[in-house]
C-alpha cells in the first residue's frame, strides 16, 4: 500500500480518528494501531507479517535475555557491587547481545543477501577455476525489512548499553510494525519512540499544519518532481547510455540525482506528516543536502536518521577515531562500504560505500594536514579532543570549516555535489552498461540538442529551492496556519489537483523500498 | 507556541537553507541571524525531532483533512473514475465505480471538474487519448495486412499459419478484425520453437553515417533491459540511431493506463524512425473489455480475439508510412497465470506478423526458453551457463537480454546494410 494512492487515502481515514478516539484507552490504541500497522504491510504480502511478528517476538525475548543478565551500572557513580562481579555480568550481557544481534543480521543476511553471496561466490570460484556449484537461494525480498530489522537492533542494542528499559511486547510491536516509518523509513530508534508511547497524546495539541505541509510536500515531491524526472530524463539515459551524450547526459545525471533525492525525501516527509497527525514526532531525515559543503556535510543532511545510526552502532563499535589516523580512516572507509550494502545486495552498492568511505577518509587527511601546516590542533577544533563530542565526531558532528569566503564556500558545494552525483552514478548505472558509459556521454556528443528544458527548469529549480531560507517558508507556514479550516483544506485538495493533474498514472515504486 | 525544536548546525554562511519542506524542520526567523565570526566547537549531533508548533486540537486537524479529500476528491472525480476502471474486474472494481460514478456526476454539476481539465490542457502529462484500444478506431491507420497474403501458401519460418485466412480475404481494414479462429484453446503452451527464430527481410537500402538508420523501440518494461542490450550492440556504429520508449505498468490489455496504439501514432510521427521495434505482454494478462462492450475473460477464445485485434492494431501504426516492424516474440515465463497467457500471446503475434509483409517476428523463445519451457539459466555463446531471467521470472536480465540482441538487430542489419 502505497502512500500516494487512494487506497491508503481510505485506510488513513479510518486510522486518524479511530486512532484519536481511542487514545484515552491506552491498551485498545495499542492493539489497535498493532493491527492496522499489521494490515498495512500485509497489503503487500501477508506472508510478510509473520516475518515482522517473528522479528517483534523475537527481539523482545533477546532484549528481556540481556537485561536479564543483570545490571553493568556505572562503576564512576559508585554502583555497588564487585567488580569481579560486574566484568561477569558485563560479559554475560556481551554475549547475550552478539547474539540477539547475529540472529537479526541473520535473517536480514538470508531474505537480503544470500542469492548476492551465493552468485558472488560462485563467480570467485569459477574465476579461480573451480567449477562447483553454490547455492544462490532466490528469496523475495520483504518489504522494509531493512529499515525494521535496524530499528530493532536499536532497540536491543539500546537495552544492553542500559540506555534504554526493556518495555512490553505490545509496545515493542507498535514500536516496531507502527505503519508511518514501517517500510522506508526514517529509521526511528526506540531511544525516539517508546517515550512518546509512555505519554498519552494531547488531542489539543496536535502539530496538524507542519504534518498536512509535510505532506503535501511529499506528495509534489515524489508523485510530480521524481515520476517526471524518471520519465522525461533519467530512464532514457540510463537505459541507452550509449546514445546521449553532451549536455544531454549532464542533464540527465543532475535530474538523477534531484530524482533520487525528491523521492527518497518526499517518502518520508509524509512519514513524518502522517505520523504528526496521528501524535507522532520522528526524527527530520533531510536537511538540503545539495547545499552541503562537504561529504561530511553531505552526511549530516542526506538520510540523517541512517548516518546517525551508523555512527551510534557501527562506527563507535568499531572504535571510530580511537585508534589514530589510519585506523580512523579504516573505520570510516568499513562504516560506509557496509553502509552502502545496507542500500541493496549488489557490487554497485559496495562501490558507491566505498567511494563515500574513501571521500570521507580523504576530507579527513586534508583537514590533518590544514591543521598540521598551521601547527597546532587546537587551532583546529574539527581535530582536537573534545569532551563530550564522543567517537563518532569524524564520521557526522565535526563542525564544517567556516572561515572560508562565499566563492570558496560555493566552490566546495559545487565540487561536493557532482563527488555526490558521480557516487551516485554507480548505484544507479547497472552492470552491464557501466557508469562509465554514462559518464563517457558527458564528454562527447556535443551536437546533440534533444535536452527537454522543462527538465533543466524542474533540476534548476529543485536545487534552488534548497537554498531558501528556513525563515522565509516559516513565515510562510505561520500564515497558513493561521487559516480557518476552509481555506487550509482548499489549499490541500489544491495540492491534491496539482498533484493529480501533473503526475503519472499510476504511482512507480519508491526508490528506497528496494533497500 | 511550541516550537520546533532543531539542532541542526548553521551552514558555513551562516544561512539555514532547505527546500520548503526540509525548512519547516527549522526554526522559523533562523536563517536571520548571521553566522558566528568564531568557529563553533564540535559537538554531539543532537536529535532533531519535526513537529511541536502551530497545534490545533485533533478535532479540527481531522476536520481538515476529512474535507481536503472531500473537496480534493471532487477535483479529481474523473481521474478517481478512471482509476477505478483500472481495478481488475471483480468486486473492488464495482465498488469503486459505485463511489466513483456518482461522484464524478457531482463534480460536473457543479463544474469542479474543470480547473483539473484546464490543467491538463496546459501542464498535463501526455499520454494520449484513450481510443484506440478500447474500441474507438484510429482512423487514419491503414492495415498492415497484405490483401493478396495467402499465409498457407506463404508462410513465414516460425509463424503458426493456421489462421488469418480469413482476415487476408476480407481485404484492408481500418481496424483489422479479430483473425484468430474462435476455437483455439487459449491456454495452450506454444509448440516448441526448432526454426530460426527470424526472417531475412529484403534489404531496403544500405545505412550511412550521412543517413543513419533511425530505429524506435516501444513496449512495456520488459523493453528496459532489452533496449539497453540492442544499444549496447550499436553504440559504435554512427549509422544506427536508436531510441526507445518503455513504459513500466503498460500493455496492450489496458488501454485506459496507456493507449499504447495512439501512442505509437503520435511518437512515430514526432520520430519518424524507418525501424520499430515493439515488445508487449508483461501485463497483458487480465481481462479486457471489447469495442462493444462486454469483458473478455482471460484464457476464452474471446480474449484471444481481442488480443489478436489489438496486436493487429499496434503492427500497423507501426508499419504505416512504410516503417519495417520488428516484433519481439514473448519467452517462457514462470509465474502460472503469465506463463499460460504468455504463450497465446506469442501465438496471436507470430499469426499477425504473418498476415503483414512489413512485420518480422523474433521468437526469443528458441534462445531462452527453448522447448517452450521456463529456465532461469541458459547455456551462452561460449557454453557457459546465463542467468538470464531476474528474480521475478519474467525480466529479462542484462546477460539475458545480450543473448536475444543480436538475432534481434540481425534482420535490420540485413535490411539495410550494416551487419556483419
Amino acid at each position: 500500500m502505497l502512500f500516494p494512492t487512494i487506497r491508503f487515502a481510505i485506510f488513513y481515514l479510518l486510522v486518524l480518528p479511530t486512532s484519536w478516539l481511542l487514545m484515552p484507552r491506552p491498551v485498545r490504541w495499542r492493539v489497535f494501531m498493532v493491527v492496522a500497522s499489521f494490515g498495512f504491510y500485509g497489503a503487500w504480502d501477508w506472508g510478510y507479517t509473520v516475518l515482522l511478528a517473528a522479528s517483534i517476538v523475537g527481539n523482545h525475548a533477546g532484549a528481556r535475555w540481556i537485561e536479564a543478565a543483570g545490571p553493568v551500572g556505572d562503576r564512576d557513580a559508585g554502583d555497588d557491587g564487585d567488580d569481579a562481579g560486574r566484568e561477569g555480568r558485563r560479559a554475560r550481557r556481551g554475549r547475550r547481545v552478539a547474539v540477539t544481534v547475529a540472529a537479526n543480521l541473520a535473517v536480514l543476511g538470508f531474505y537480503k543477501y544470500a542469492g548476492f553471496l551465493g552468485e558472488s561466490s560462485g563467480g570467485l570460484l569459477s574465476a579461480l577455476g573451480l567449477d562447483l556449484e553454490v547455492p544462490a537461494p532466490d528469496v523475495v525480498l520483504p518489504v522494509g525489512i531493512s529499515f525494521f530489522t535496524f530499528q530493532a537492533l536499536s532497540y536491543v542494542i539500546d537495552v544492553h548499553r542500559e540506555r534504554l528499559q526493556t518495555t512490553s511486547l505490545l509496545d515493542l510491536a507498535v514500536y516496531l510494525s507502527f505503519f508511518p516509518h514501517l517500510v522506508a523509513g526514517p529509521i526511528v530508534r526506540a531511544s525516539e519512540f517508546l517515550p512518546q508511547l509512555r505519554h498519552r497524546r494531547d488531542p489539543r495539541r496536535v502539530a496538524a499544519t507542519l504534518g498536512l505541509w509535510l505532506i503535501a510536500a511529499g506528495l509534489v515531491k515524489k508523485v510530480v518532481v521524481s515520476s517526471y524526472l524518471a520519465e522525461a530524463a533519467v530512464d532514457p539515459l540510463f537505459a541507452l547510455p550509449g546514445q546521449h551524450g553532451g549536455f544531454e547526459a549532464l542533464v540527465g545525471i543532475y535530474a538523477y540525482a534531484i530524482q533520487i533525492y525528491a523521492d527518497f525525501s518526499g517518502y518520508t516527509d509524509m512519514a513524518i506528516g502522517l505520523a504528526l497527525l496521528l501524535g507522532f514526532r520522528f526524527p527530520a531525515n533531510f536537511d538540503a543536502p545539495y547545499t552541503a559543503t562537504s561529504l561530511r556535510d553531505f552526511w549530516r543532511r542526506w538520510h540523517m536518521t541512517l548516518s546517525r545510526w551508523l555512527r551510534d552502532y557501527l562506527y563507535v563499535p568499531l572504535g571510530g577515531n580511537r585508534g589514530g589516523r589510519w585506523r580512523t580512516y579504516r573505520n570510516l572507509s568499513l562504516t560506509m562500504v557496509l553502509g552502502g550494502l545496507w542500500h541493496g545486495a549488489a557490487w554497485t552498492f559496495v562501490v558507491w560505500g566505498a567511494l563515500h568511505g574513501a571521500g570521507l577518509a580523504v576530507e579527513r587527511w586534508f583537514d590533518e594536514r590544514r591543521a598540521g601546516r598551521r601547527g597546532a590542533a587546537e587551532r583546529h577544533p574539527t581535530l582536537a579532543p573534545v569532551r563530550g563530542a564522543g567517537y563518532g565526531t569524524v564520521l557526522l558532528d565535526a563542525p564544517v570549516t567556516t572561515h572560508s569566503s562565499a566563492a570558496a564556500t560555493w566552490a566546495r558545494r559545487i565540487v561536493t555535489f557532482h563527488l555526490v552525483c558521480v557516487a551516485g552514478l554507480v548505484c544507479r548505472a547497472a552492470p552491464a552498461a557501466g557508469a562509465g558509459e554514462v559518464r563517457g556521454g558527458v564528454g562527447g556528443g556535443a551536437g546533440d540538442v534533444a535536452v527537454n528544458p522543462v527538465v533543466v527548469l524542474v533540476v534548476a529549480l529543485m536545487l534552488a529551492a534548497q537554498h531558501v531560507p528556513a525563515a522565509t517558508v516559516g513565515r510562510v507556514r505561520a500564515v497558513v496556519a493561521a487559516w480557518p479550516v476552509a481555506a487550509q483544506a482548499a489549499a490541500l485538495a489544491t495540492v491534491l489537483l496539482l498533484v493529480d493533474a501533473l503526475g503519472p498514472a499510476g504511482v512507480a515504486p519508491f526508490i528506497y523500498f528496494q533497500f | 507556541m511550541a516550537r520546533t525544536s532543531t539542532s541542526i548546525d548553521p551552514g558555513p554562511d551562516g544561512d539555514r537553507h532547505a527546500t520548503p519542506s526540509d525548512a519547516l524542520l527549522h526554526i522559523p526567523g533562523a536563517g536571520r541571524h548571521r553566522a558566528p565570526r568564531r568557529r563553533p566547537a564540535p559537538r554531539r549531533h543532537r536529535i532533531t525531532t519535526v513537529g511541536g508548533d502551530d497545534v490545533v486540537p485533533a478535532g479540527r486537524a481531522l476536520a481538515t483533512v476529512v474535507l481536503a479529500l472531500v473537496l480534493g476528491a471532487l477535483l479529481c472525480a474523473d481521474s478517481a473514475h478512471r482509476a477505478a476502471e483500472r481495478q481488475p474486474f471483480g468486486p473492488v472494481r464495482d465498488a469503486a465505480l459505485a463511489v466513483t460514478g456518482p461522484l464524478r456526476t457531482v463534480s460536473h454539476a457543479v463544474g469542479l471538474h474543470l480547473p483539473r481539465e484546464w490543467l491538463l490542457d496546459v501542464a498535463g502529462p501526455d499520454d494520449g487519448p484513450a481510443t484506440a484500444g478500447a474500441g474507438a478506431p484510429l482512423d487514419e491507420v491503414p492495415s498492415a495486412v497484405d490483401p493478396a497474403a495467402d499465409p498457407a501458401a506463404a508462410p513465414k519460418p516460425g509463424a503458426d499459419t493456421s489462421a488469418g485466412g480469413e482476415q487476408a480475404a476480407e481485404g484492408p481494414s481500418k481496424v483489422p478484425a479479430p483473425v484468430a479462429p474462435a476455437t483455439t484453446a487459449p491456454a495452450t503452451p506454444a509448440a516448441p520453437t526448432t526454426a530460426p527464430p527470424t526472417i531475412a527481410p529484403a534489404p531496403r537500402r544500405v545505412a550511412t553515417v550521412e543517413a543513419p538508420v533511425r530505429i524506435w523501440m516501444g513496449g512495456d518494461s520488459l523493453l528496459g533491459n532489452v533496449a539497453a542490450s540492442l544499444g549496447r550492440l550499436v553504440d559504435d556504429d554512427p549509422r544506427v540511431v536508436l531510441d526507445a520508449d518503455f513504459r513500466v505498468g503498460t500493455g496492450l490489455a489496458r488501454p485506459d493506463v496507456l493507449d499504447w496504439p495512439a501512442h505509437l501514432a503520435e511518437q512515430l510521427a514526432a520520430q519518424r524512425p524507418e525501424v520499430v521495434y515493439l515488445l508487449f505482454g508483461g501485463n497483458d494478462d487480465q481481462d479486457m473489455t471489447t469495442p462493444e462492450g462486454s469483458r473478455a475473460v482471460l484464457g476464452t477464445p474471446a480474449w484471444r480475439a481481442e488480443y489478436a485485434r489489438r496486436v493487429g492494431l499496434a503492427m500497423d501504426v507501426a508499419a504505416a508510412d512504410g516503417r519495417s516492424v520488428v516484433w519481439i516474440g514473448l519467452p517462457a515465463h514462470e509465474p502460472e497465470r503469465l506463463r499460460a497467457a504468455g504463450a497465446v500471446m506469442a501465438e496471436v503475434a507470430r499469426e499477425q506478423a504473418a498476415l503483414r509483409p512489413a512485420v518480422t517476428y523474433v521468437d526469443t523463445s528458441a534462445i531462452l526458453t527453448p522447448g517452450g519451457t521456463y529456465t532461469e539459466t541458459v547455456a551462452g555463446a561460449d557454453g557457459a551457463t546465463v542467468d538470464a531471467r531476474e528474480a521475478d521470472g519474467v525480466h529479462l536480465t542484462h546477460a539475458g537480454a545480450d543473448l536475444i540482441a543480436p538475432a534481434l538487430l540481425a534482420p535490420v542489419a540485413t535490411q539495410f546494410g550494416f551487419g556483419p
